[in-house]
């Protein structure tokens, strides 16, 4: 009251104080208003004025605004389309009642989802946070958004292409919008519609960043219950979000997708259509015949901004609203938006008879398909998987090709699409993106087939692309390991890990000679040829960094793997080649107890060499690496931080790489536990001798905790 | 040695010095002057000219006396022409000539694809010396008194393979700073520079060398290094090199190398150049033309070879001696061009065969510069050979 | 300890097995001190890495088996990161730069300059360079080799560059030119079996002559193939006499398979059927090129000798342009088309074009 009264009065040296609660004096303020306030019924008379005047008075005054907004529908009752998805974004909207305002609205319940009967949400918010509107575009998502959010009482806060869309502003902008509960001067509780999400690809961290965020925020409990003691814990959503988009399939809303409630939107029914733009014309005095204005609704595929646009546009020129006149303005206006699919249906199925009325095309027009099908390709902006969907589909059609004369032909326009596609990126010449789309239209006239197969998404590329980077992955893993197993035995193990060596003859070879026949028995009754074959393949293994490791099969049996799993480069639709003998888990077990035991034994005795040679210093030993280590003493000085000392600090340095290495190898990995730090034990053993300290391990497998005992350290020598 | 070392390479810091007896022969015998320069009259002559008319007008301090006189001046210039013909060496010598070596590091800047240089370093480092006005030195350390003329040289060597973008930037640095900067192109492919930049510059192709010159420089070079050569050694590197020089020598270096390192000296032997330059042996050749069908002149050899295994016809006769080949380890485009001298030589088969051969030569050839896989592309050739002949 | 291959392999020029002469011109150079930048070439598994390790061997003695492996982080200059494995000692370095595709001329531009500008600091050390041995040369974009060539020439002083390639061809003329060429052709069949022979001594038991012959037929040339096959079937079965059934590697008894499916039926259907196999063995890591000539040597094999020369000539082509093209499979299929096509004309005559239109 005080700042009010004062407001006007300004410079008081106390007021200023007060005079920044308000950015504008109140004087100011109150004369905007009351000027808005004119200008609203200038408007309302202008409009009125417009509406009402005769359609032969053609000197109306200028209008600013656009018509697409002028017939933005206002309320619910206005909204055009399919009731059912209306109905559906309100039913969710409304859902939030209960969280937002608090109260109880039984009708609206139990005509909502089945499962909100176990809806057991501390916030009683619906089951998915986000409601996600799909749909081409022109067809009212955001209109709908906005209407039923105003419907439902709520302020709308709208995100949309125009704003930065960053992992911050999510911070910056959308949380404090949720949480303020309501917009500053208003008492609505806002709601959050971000449109155009899909375009939020600009910097691929950045976009991703946005929805992980967006996502995130959905998940967020506080850390208490008592949700506004404490401000700093994030606090939950508690009002909604509406994304809108167009291609409910782009690769950035993979992770919205699980989450969201996804609505789509359908083409509204053309009649309602027309008879809207028939009210329209009549409101505006636009002469128009109904069959120009269907021919419309038809070329816009229900696109109803572009209807209006395109009225508006022939108002503008002062033209009659005839079939003719609309076919010229809307040329080429709804090929720039076509999906992947709909691009692949259109070069593998001729035009529809509807499709080529809607458009306007006679007979001679439909037979130059080229530019049509060209701008179509073009317009998709992902000519590749094009490509792809022409490949993966060509071969479908059973069509009578004797000689293979079409397919050959097709192959010859997919290859030539590929080289030049190929060198465009390569060359960085650009230029020869334009020639792109041309390969890919040639499909047409080749395999056009009418009711022929629909064609799909094409896939079969990308699975290829994730196991081929599965394998990849695993011969990475597998020339890491003989890379370090390389410098531990001073071997040249790298040697096999270069590429194509590695794929083309280690891999399939390693395999053979890892699994030779090795009959499941015990290792102390084995026979003595069968001795050797075990150890041998025991060192290998060791050698090569290559494990088994117990697992739990799916359906609860114990099996052993190998890691890295290459005996996946022997699988070739999922068999085994049938030369390698079939590995058995009695096998594997004995296999993988002896590795273990190697393992230990040569830890054991490292531990035991780097013992014996720090305790005496520098004895000649017969022992070929300290030999060696000695009489390179010269070399090995260089390569050591401090150039005094001796090879020992060196050899400490390889010792403790060692043991970590190990630790990390097989850390959590319940069967080889024990060996994990198997480096300490042994010294405790040792010491053990003079001090008698029993050191036990345990070990838990699986829950139960049954089966425990002391195992003292010398059970694993 | 030292001496001439010394202007040598005064871009390379000393501590990268190299004891002149490992150096390679190619740097150590680098032209010092352009008079020096093997074989390329043409521009020899031009240049020089530039030379001596800036050296008699002597103009580097008055730069309107040098504005009236344009002609005096060295234009922006473009030296194009295939690897070890001296455009390299041409340059360096020129502009040695011009700035001494005093001067040479503060007015020459030389640019390889070594370097980094994508746009950004156009944008910044060679804009950066273009702009530089030049200082003028009277007196070089060395006593002798250079043309020193008004404006700095930078060299792009490999140009060919800067980026169109970083060419395109280059247009307008060209000519903005013409007065005191001069531009030297250096590119094996004339076609692979931007119209506009070739546009302005003049142009000097330097043309493969003949083999009266490369025999002149190859002895004196020998004779420096007290090699011993036959005259069939000095025909093999020539013929190996196919004019280009710095591969002669290069070879020449190795087979010394190799020569001196056994343990008796050995003399240097044609087979040996033959084998460092990884030319295939002439009988692995024949027996394989004869394998396509190609009737080798025979010499006795030849025979022996064809009664002791049957040849088998056909693909799989071809094949296999592709796979021999192949295993022996010789570079395709090696054999290739080897067997296409000997078809396009050859005595007896007409014109339309040799056509249709040198046909598959190029589109083979064209396939493998663009990495396609050896032993196809042999066996291809071969096959196709063969069917072009019987 | 570990496997034969790696276990036999000659540590020393001395202990190599074949190509006397060319041991000897490499002791020869290394112990002239006027070593110069090489290029060893030559089919795989003739034998290069071995020969490298041997020369570094004789150039530095031990210690250039003491290695330790890096990863080094390089950037590029739009702010990608690299990852190198880099394997050095105290007097080589060994990098494999296409482990990094199209960006490596960053590692060698960055690595040699870095190499090149430290000094060799072991006074004791016998050569004053160190060596850069470049593993997959033929790979190296023409960027890298591009910046190679001059790199070369201005770092002699204290480095040495050893280029490793299955071929010349791809590589650069001024490279070429700079280097000493040293072509390892693969063994002969009788210099391996004096291989083979010589590791079943070292191991202390007998290896029938047929037993190696055969490994070696197998072989083709590839010596570290034929050690490889070699403990796979002693692993499997012990004494090694008798008939001894020589594994194919999977995918190549896989590729064989392909070959039957083309062979076999010409239909759309079959199109599919063998794409949904070229995918697993591509899914596999088995380079396109490589699928596609084993294919081809096994169509090859089946059909009649008219079509032979077709078929390996677009095997050609489409391999061609499949290095060009970044879609692989489409050349794959492409030829597979190709050949349904061929050898269904063949088998049905030629009247078919005719009967089809």
């Amino acid at each position: 009251m005080y700042t009010k009264s004062t407001g006007s009065g300004a410079a008081a040296p106390g007021g200023s104080k007060f005079g920044k609660l308000l950015d504008v004096p109140i004087h100011r303020l109150m004369d905007q208003l009351s000027t808005a306030t004119a200008e609203k019924l200038a408007h309302d008379d202008a409009q009125g004025a417009s509406s009402s005047a005769v359609p032969a008075h053609k000197i109306d005054q200028p209008d600013a605004s656009l018509w697409v907004d002028r017939y933005r529908p206002k309320c619910y009752a206005d909204l055009l389309g399919d009731d059912r998805v209306h109905r559906e974004v309100l039913a969710w909207v409304k859902e939030w009642d209960q969280c937002v305002f608090g109260r109880n609205k039984g009708k609206g319940k139990k005509r909502a989802r089945p499962e909100d009967g176990e809806n057991v949400d501390e916030w009683r918010r619906p089951q998915e946070k986000i409601l996600l509107l799909s749909g081409p575009p022109g067809l009212g998502k955001t209109t709908l958004a906005h209407v039923v959010a105003q419907h439902a009482g709520y302020n709308v806060f709208e995100i949309n292409a125009s704003d930065a869309r960053s992992a911050q502003i999510v911070e910056d902008r959308i949380r404090p919008a949720l949480e303020s509960g309501s917009a500053i001067g208003s008492s609505k509780p806002s709601l959050v519609v971000i449109d155009e999400i899909d375009g939020a690809t600009g910097g691929s961290d950045h976009s991703s960043g946005f929805i992980q965020k967006l996502i995130s925020m959905t998940f967020e409990k506080p850390k208490k219950k008592g949700r506004k003691n404490d401000p700093k814990s994030s606090r939950p959503l508690l009002r909604p979000i509406i994304c809108i988009c167009n291609d409910l399939y782009a690769s950035s809303l993979a992770k919205l997708r699980p989450i969201a409630r996804i609505v789509r939107f359908s083409r509204p029914n053309d009649v309602h259509l027309v008879r809207r733009l028939r009210d329209v014309c009549a409101n505006e005095g636009l002469r128009a015949d109904s069959r120009a204005l269907t021919a419309l609704v038809g070329m816009a595929q229900g696109d109803l901004r572009g209807c209006l646009n395109t009225l508006q546009l022939l108002k503008a020129r002062g033209k009659e609203v005839t079939e003719p006149a609309v076919r010229r303005a809307t040329a080429g206006m709804k090929e720039a938006e076509a999906s992947l699919t709909t691009v692949l249906n259109d070069l593998f199925s001729p035009l529809s008879r509807k499709r080529a009325k809607e458009l306007g095309l006679t007979e001679d027009d439909e037979a130059r398909y080229i530019g049509r099908l060209s701008r179509e390709v073009e317009g998709t902006g992902a000519m590749d998987r094009v490509a792809q969907g022409c490949f993966e589909h060509y071969a479908n059609l059973h069509q009578h090709d004797a000689n293979f004369e079409r397919y050959m032909k097709g192959q010859e326009w997919l290859s030539a699409y590929d080289i030049m596609s190929g060198e465009m990126r390569s060359e960085r010449e650009y230029a020869l993106m334009q020639y792109l789309s041309y390969p890919l239209v040639a499909f047409y006239p080749l395999f056009q087939e009418r009711g022929g197969p629909k064609v799909e998404r094409p896939k079969a590329d990308w699975e290829n692309y994730q196991k081929t980077k599965m394998s990849e992955e695993i011969y990475k893993t597998l020339a890491r390991g003989l890379r370090t197993a390389s410098t531990r035995h001073m071997g040249d193990f790298r040697h096999l890990a270069s590429n194509g060596v590695l794929q083309l003859e280690f891999a399939p070879l390693i395999n053979r000679i890892i699994s030779p026949p090795i009959r499941p028995v015990n290792s102390q009754v084995i026979r003595p040829g069968e001795r050797i074959l075990l150890s041998r393949l025991v060192d290998i293994m060791v050698a090569m960094e290559l494990r088994f490791i117990q697992e739990k099969a799916e359906d609860g049996q114990l099996v052993y793997r190998l890691d890295p799993p290459i005996d996946v480069f022997v699988t070739y639709d999922g068999k085994r080649a049938s030369d390698i003998s079939v590995s058995r888990y009695a096998v594997r077990h004995l296999v993988a107890a002896e590795i273990d035991a190697k393992l230990i034994s040569r830890d054991a005795d490292s531990s035991e060499r780097y013992k014996r040679k720090s305790n005496f210093f520098r004895k000649a030993s017969d022992e070929g690496e300290e030999a060696q280590e000695d009489t390179e003493e010269g070399d090995a000085k260089l390569t050591e931080r401090n150039p005094g000392s001796d090879a020992v600090p060196r050899k400490r340095a390889r010792q403790a790489e060692m043991t970590e290495k190990v630790a990390t190898d097989f850390f959590g990995r319940p069967i080889l536990v024990p060996k994990g730090d198997s480096n300490k034990p042994v010294s405790g053993h040792k010491t053990a001798q003079e001090q008698k300290y029993r050191v036990t391990y345990r070990f838990n497998e699986g829950n139960s905790a049954a089966v425990r005992k002391p195992v003292k350290v010398d059970a694993f020598l | 040695m030292d001496s001439f070392f010394k202007p040598q390479a005064p871009r390379v810091p000393q501590k990268h010095a190299v004891d002149p007896q490992n150096q390679p022969w190619v740097e150590k015998y680098r032209p010092k002057t352009i008079d020096d320069v093997s074989a390329q009259e043409h521009t020899v002559a031009v240049l020089r000219k530039t030379l001596t008319s800036t050296n008699v007008k002597f103009i580097w301090m008055n730069v309107d006396l040098v504005k009236l006189n344009p002609s005096s001046q060295l234009p922006h210039m473009l030296f194009y022409g295939p690897p070890g013909t001296g455009k390299t060496s041409t340059i360096l010598a020129l502009s040695r000539q011009l700035f001494g070596p005093d001067n040479f590091r503060s007015r020459v800047l030389e640019l390889n694809a070594s370097d980094e240089r994508g746009i950004s370093i156009v944008r910044e480092k060679i804009k950066d010396f273009a702009r530089q006005t030049p200082r003028a030195q009277k007196v070089s350390s060395d006593g002798k008194t250079y043309p020193c003329p008004p404006y700095k040289i930078i060299i792009l060597d490999e140009a060919d393979s800067m980026t169109q973008d970083a060419q395109a930037a280059l247009r307008r640095i060209m000519e903005t700073y013409a007065r005191i900067t001069r531009f030297c192109l250096v590119c094996n492919y004339v076609t692979r520079i931007i119209e506009p930049l070739a546009s302005r510059c003049s142009k000097f192709r330097f043309k493969p060398l003949d083999p009266s010159s490369t025999t002149g420089r190859l002895s004196q070079i020998a004779s420096a290094e007290h090699v011993p050569v036959s005259d069939d050694v000095i025909q093999a590197l020539i013929s190996t090199s196919q004019g280009d020089l710095r591969r002669s020598i290069t070879y020449l270096q190795s087979a010394s190398r190799l020569s001196m390192s056994s343990d008796p000296p050995s003399e240097i032997t044609a087979s040996d150049i033959q084998e460092i330059a990884g030319v295939v042996p002439d009988t692995v050749i024949s027996g394989f033309a004869a394998t396509l069908g190609i009737d080798v002149a025979t010499n006795g050899a030849m025979d022996v070879d064809g009664q002791t295994q049957p040849k088998a016809k056909g693909f799989d006769g071809v094949r296999t001696k592709v796979k021999e080949i192949i295993r022996e380890g010789y570079s395709a485009s090696q054999i290739l061009s080897q067997l296409h001298d000997l078809v396009i030589e050859h005595p007896t088969l007409t014109a339309r065969q040799k056509a249709r051969c040198a046909l598959i030569f190029a589109e083979a050839d064209k396939a493998l510069c663009d990495g396609a896989d050896e032993e196809l592309w042999i066996l291809e050739v071969a096959l196709r050979v063969h069917k072009a002949l019987s | 300890m570990s496997l034969w291959v790696d276990k036999h392999r000659p540590r020393t020029l001395d202990e190599l097995h074949y190509h006397h002469g060319l041991s000897a011109r490499l002791r020869a150079l290394a112990a002239s001190g006027d070593f110069p930048h090489m290029l060893f070439y030559g089919p795989s598994g003739a034998g290069k890495k071995t020969r490298i390790a041997c020369t570094l061997r004789e150039l530095f003695g031990k210690g250039v088996e003491k290695l330790k492996i890096d990863q080094r982080v390089f950037m590029t200059p739009s702010k990608r990161k690299l990852d190198v494995n880099v394997v050095q000692s105290n007097f080589h370095i060994e990098i494999t730069p296409s482990e990094v595709g199209n960006y490596d001329r960053v590692v060698i531009q960055e690595l040699l300059k870095e190499i090149a500008q430290t000094q060799q600091v072991d006074l004791n050390a016998k050569q004053r360079f160190k060596v850069v041995i470049i593993n997959e040369a033929d790979s190296l974009t023409r960027d890298a080799q591009a910046a190679l060539r001059r790199t070369m020439e201005k770092y002699m002083s204290n480095m040495r560059i050893i280029l490793c390639a299955n071929s010349t061809s791809r590589l650069i003329a001024p490279i070429r030119s700079r280097c000493l060429l040293m072509r390892v052709a693969a063994p002969s069949p009788q210099e391996m079996e004096k291989v083979l022979q010589h590791v079943a001594t070292r191991e202390k038991f007998h290896l029938p002559d047929e037993a190696a012959h055969a490994i070696v037929t197998d072989s083709g040339g590839n010596m570290r193939k034929a050690v490889l096959v070699f403990e796979a079937l002693k692993m499997q079965s012990t004494d090694l006499t008798g008939s001894l059934a020589i594994a194919k590697p999977d995918w190549e008894t896989y590729c064989a398979k392909v070959a039957e499916l083309i062979l076999g039926e010409q239909s759309p259907a079959r199109v599919m059927e063998v794409r949904a196999k070229l995918y697993e063995l591509l899914s596999h890591c088995i380079p396109a090129s490589v699928v596609l000539k084993t294919i081809a040597e096994c169509v090859v094999e089946r059909v009649d000798e008219s079509l032979k020369a077709d078929i390996m000539h677009w095997a050609a082509i489409y391999e061609t342009r499949m290095r060009v093209g970044s879609k692989k499979i489409f050349h794959l299929e492409a030829w597979v088309v190709k050949v349904m096509s061929l050898y269904k004309q063949f088998f049905y005559g030629l009247d078919m074009s005719g009967f089809d239109d």
